[in-house]
């Protein structure tokens, strides 16, 4: 197979990819610095958000450092209480909500684990990415079915349905710590182990693809073989 | 391989060199090269055909089966 060219999908995932790596690669830079100068100083004005629901670092809203851990809420009744006028029901309920809290860092064990859990995820993040990168590099060049594509397929696999694993651990021991300190009027905050079997098919999928690798490289080499 | 592929003494009674032969029956010298080495996997018939009629030779001639 011949190296694609500039216009090419896998010519343009390969710059998406590098574009992606470089800028989670420098956030996880910043993200590191600001936890080793926590240790020694005052934080105010970050905005630091374990997995899920985001990695961002973002600007102070009003001067005061905020965490944004995952929750899951149950709603009492009445609070819960729904209508929809327009169809004639009015005895609706909202039972179960999945969102986030916001709430002040307070320097200690909880805000240091937290920030060693989002750098430890965006490092898994790079590593997974970094093997798709290299898989899309070797399309680019003409030469997917190699032995080092189904290795990487397979980790790139078993990545996702380990990640979706732990997700659904930190979040419920999130939740948890939650529900222990935290009380909010007309909810309860509730701790769940919600496994997404989505994400776990996903990761079945590219298990899939990698053992199609691993088959297309035995041709591969075979018909490189054949005069 | 239990199969030989007897390329190199054909070439030396034929008196031709394996670019000769590679230019005559249009493959690479390079896969010329992995058959005489007995590396190749397998061989087409068309290639097979090529080289008979350029080495004026029959298959059996060419391929030769050895017990290992």
């Amino acid at each position: 197979m011949k190296r694609a060219g500039w216009g090419s999908i896998s010519f343009q995932l390969v710059t998406l990819l590098n574009i992606v790596w470089y800028t989670v690669a420098g956030v996880l830079a910043v993200t590191c610095v600001v936890v080793v100068a926590s240790l020694f100083a005052d934080i105010r004005g970050l905005e630091l958000t374990p997995l899920p629901p985001s990695f961002g670092v973002a600007a102070p809203e009003h001067n005061n450092w905020t965490i944004t851990i995952p929750v899951s809420l149950a709603v009492n009744p009445p609070t819960g209480t729904a209508s929809a006028p327009s169809l004639g029901i009015d005895d609706g309920e909202v039972r179960d909500l999945r969102g986030s809290l916001r709430f002040p860092i307070r320097r200690g064990p909880f805000f240091l684990a937290n920030a060693v859990l989002l750098m430890l995820a965006m490092g898994f993040f790079l590593w997974i990415a970094g093997q798709l990168r290299a898989v899309v590099r070797t399309v680019r060049d003409g030469k997917p079915f190699t032995a080092l594509n189904a290795t990487r397929m397979r980790r790139i696999g078993w990545g996702l349905i380990i990640g979706e694993l732990v997700i659904a651990i930190v979040v419920f021991f999130e939740s948890s710590y939650a529900m222990q300190h935290f009380s909010i009027e007309g909810l309860r905050l509730t701790a769940r182990f919600d496994l997404s079997v989505f994400a776990i098919v996903q990761g079945m999928i590219v298990l899939v693809i990698a053992e199609v690798f691993r088959a297309g490289t035995r041709l591969d080499e075979e018909q490189s073989l054949t005069v | 391989m239990p199969i030989r592929v007897n390329l190199d003494y054909l070439l030396l009674d034929r008196k031709l060199t394996l670019t000769e032969l590679a230019d005559r029956i249009g493959i690479t010298i390079a896969n010329l090269s992995v058959l005489k080495t007995n590396k190749a996997r397998a061989i087409r018939f068309s290639t097979l055909e090529a080289l008979c009629r350029e080495l004026n030779c029959a298959p059996g001639d060419l391929l030769e089966w050895t017990r290992e």
